[in-house]
Parts: C-alpha cells; sequence; structure tokens
C-alpha cells in the first residue's frame, strides 16, 4: 500500500474527543478551499498520517481490534479519496517549497 | 466527511494560516497579533477566563505599511470581501476587514493603536524580533513574546470601561520587574508610552503628550462624544491631520450601515445618514456646552 503525508497547503486542526463527543479533524486545502470535517474512524486514520506513524493500516487495525486484511482496502480508498481532494499527497510526490521560502544557498 | 459548521475557535485558526498563506504568496511582510497569535502559556495567560484564545472571533495581523496594498489586492483576489475599509472600522482608522464563506473574519491592520512611532519604523522594529508559531500545522509570523505583551496591554487600555483589576491587564500583572522594565524600553522604543501608561498607570507623567487626552478618556471608559472627539483631534499629528480627523468623525459610518442593511445606501440614505449624524453632534455639543456651564455639584 501507498503511504501518505499531510499536503503542505493544508491547514489543520485536531480537536480532542471525550467520553460524550468523538475527536474531529478539521483541514482545508489552502488558500481557497472549504473546510471539512472528518470524524471517527477518518478522524483517527488522518490522526495517524499526520503523526507520520510507519504503518498507519496496522495501526488503525490494532487500535481498532480489526484484521487488517479487512479494512485494508477501505483504508486505501479513503486515502485516495484524500489526495483527491488534495488534503494528503503521497509520499513518493516531492514536496514543493512554501511560497516565500527560499532553498538553502 | 462531511461540509459543517466548525467552531469558532477553528476558523480563527485557519484565517490566521491562509493569511500567512497569502502573505507569502504576494510578498508580504505580516505579523500575527491577539487571539490565538498570544502565546498564552508562554506568557502564563492559559487559564485566565478571558484567555484571548478563546474569545477571539476573529484574526488580526499587522501588516507592513508598505505592503497594504499587495495584501488587500491578494485576499480580494482570493474571495476575500472587503466589510469595512479603513475609515468605515473603528474611530483610528487602523484596520480594514474582510471576509470569505467557511472562515473567520481578517482584521488587516496597518498600525497598531497606541503606538506613534511612523508605522514603517515601527513595524520595522516588530519585524526584526519576530517568531515563528505554529497554527493549524501551519507556520505563522508572531511578534516577539514581550511584544505580544506589550500588544495586549496597549489593547487593553482602549477596552471600553477599562478596570485597573480586570483581567485585561493579566499582561502586565502577570509580569515581573524585570519584563515590566523591557516592556516600558519597548513601549518608549515604538513611542506608545502613553497608551502603555494609560493602561499601566502613570498617565500624568505624560500630560503634555497630544495624545493623553485621548489615552485617558479611553481608559476610563469616557462615554462623552464630544469629549472624546476633541481628544482625538488634539491627538492628530499636525493640523491638516486634525482637520480631517475632526470631520471624519462627524460623518456617519455608512460602510457599517451599508453592512446592516446588506446593500450599498442609496442617494436618499447616505442624506438621511449626514442630517442624523450632523444632527446628532449638535445634540451632543449642545448637551456638552449646558453640562459645562452647570455648578459642578449639579453636573451628571
Amino acid at each position: 500500500m501507498r503511504t501518505y503525508r499531510v499536503a503542505s497547503d493544508v491547514a489543520y486542526e485536531q480537536v480532542m474527543g471525550n467520553s460524550q463527543a468523538p475527536g474531529v479533524v478539521y483541514a482545508m486545502v489552502m488558500p481557497d478551499g472549504m473546510p471539512r470535517a472528518l470524524r471517527g474512524s477518518a478522524a483517527m486514520l488522518w490522526s495517524l498520517v499526520a503523526e507520520e506513524v510507519a504503518d498507519p493500516v496496522g495501526e488503525a487495525a490494532r487500535l481498532t481490534g480489526v484484521d487488517r486484511c479487512v479494512i485494508e482496502g477501505e483504508v486505501a480508498e479513503f486515502m485516495e479519496s484524500l489526495v483527491r481532494e488534495g488534503l494528503l499527497e503521497p509520499c513518493s510526490s516531492l514536496r514543493s517549497p512554501a511560497p516565500g521560502v527560499r532553498p538553502p544557498t | 466527511m462531511n461540509e459543517e459548521v466548525l467552531p469558532q475557535r477553528t476558523t480563527v485558526l485557519f484565517t490566521h494560516a491562509v493569511a500567512q498563506f497569502i502573505a507569502d504568496e504576494v510578498g508580504a511582510d505580516v505579523l500575527h497579533i491577539k487571539g490565538p497569535a498570544v502565546e498564552s502559556n508562554a506568557l502564563a495567560l492559559g487559564a485566565l477566563p478571558t484567555d484571548p484564545v478563546r474569545t477571539s472571533v476573529d484574526a488580526d495581523v499587522l501588516v507592513r505599511p508598505a505592503h497594504i496594498s499587495l495584501m488587500l489586492q491578494g485576499l480580494t483576489r482570493h474571495g476575500w470581501t472587503l466589510l469595512y475599509d479603513f475609515s468605515g472600522g473603528s474611530p483610528f482608522r487602523h484596520a480594514a476587514t474582510l471576509g470569505r464563506e467557511g472562515l473567520a473574519n481578517v482584521d488587516v491592520h496597518r498600525y497598531f493603536p497606541g503606538i506613534e512611532l511612523e508605522p514603517e519604523a515601527a513595524f520595522s522594529r516588530l519585524w526584526e524580533d519576530r517568531r515563528s508559531l505554529t497554527i493549524a500545522a501551519q507556520r505563522i509570523h508572531v511578534p516577539s513574546l514581550l511584544a505580544q505583551r506589550l500588544i495586549l496591554i496597549l489593547h487593553a487600555a482602549r477596552s471600553p470601561a477599562f478596570d485597573l483589576t480586570k483581567e485585561a491587564r493579566a499582561p502586565w500583572v502577570s509580569a515581573d520587574p524585570e519584563t515590566r522594565g523591557d516592556l516600558a524600553r519597548l513601549a518608549a522604543d515604538l513611542n506608545a508610552d502613553v497608551a502603555f501608561r494609560a493602561a499601566t498607570g502613570g498617565l500624568d507623567l505624560v500630560r503634555n503628550e497630544p495624545s493623553h487626552d485621548l489615552w485617558a478618556a479611553l481608559s476610563t471608559g469616557e462615554a462623552s462624544q464630544v469629549r472624546l472627539w476633541r481628544a482625538r483631534v488634539r491627538a492628530a499629528r499636525g493640523w491638516r491631520e486634525s482637520v480631517r480627523t475632526g470631520v471624519s468623525l462627524l460623518a456617519p459610518n455608512t460602510g457599517r450601515m451599508a453592512s446592516r442593511i446588506g446593500r450599498p445606501l442609496n442617494g436618499g440614505e447616505l442624506l438621511r445618514a449626514y442630517v442624523e449624524q450632523a444632527r446628532r453632534g449638535v445634540r451632543a455639543l449642545l448637551r456638552e456646552t449646558h453640562h459645562a456651564d452647570a455648578p459642578p455639584g449639579d453636573r451628571k
């Protein structure tokens, strides 16, 4: 499975959950995107990617107690949908420098 | 994944991040101030009920004056709409407000009230000590910790009904003696002594400064519009600015009126607004004159 990271032009905030309300991740592609909300397992997967966990699928399987084989396909599909929205990028893609950031000379 | 109404705090964070993105794109120097751009924990302000992070409803950015046009053009190119221009916002005419769907408004400051050093020089002084802060996973520029504290103090000085016991003074009260000395020196560097003393005490020591009456009025919650008007005219630099300030303060705030009714004012509405504002001005002056003529015991 491909590995992913949060795109450099994405602003996001993780709001921790509690027993009454599960955690939420809010994310938007800057500068013109609309903010979106990720809840439940989507929020969990985002957090694993944002924290650069080496094997997010394996970690998600461990956290949810579901067999890796069961969730792997769905996770891959979800990650690709976030790539299409511009929120994630595959790790193989070169990260473009942020505007105004010059390479070291 | 659902589109939904975001918590206000999140919309403010995202506005800061987007403002920095656009500033980088157009090459504008910006410093993020107040609200979540205040490093409350580093300043030991985090536990206050009036924590600026929790009470902020918009994002404030101080822009290098020479880059104001760049920044405004960048924002409008990305779909931000001008809600109040510099003359339609506060009487200080220091900030323009822009908004867009889904995010908190951004207040674009061309200077910060209370800092009387020439705005470009003041910005450069703050810029040279800037720090980086991560907000919504994005790096933004903020003033030094000392300058963050000073800006909160200057802001508190013009809060209505400013009260020495209120938590608005926390940035000053929580400062140790060494930091207080540093704050006074930075205030002097920025020619912000008057507003600084209005917030921290000792305003009498600068009673000969042109802006003394204005900050005395603001920091005590002066209710008389006439006295505030006189103080603002006195605080203006040079006769040209005095005249401009005096006239502009007598004009109705047509930007806010248009925003309230959701469309530009037509000719008749504009005329009525000017007439009504002039009437109000005359009534206030008459009240003030009557008040001044009355024996001190009769004044209310």
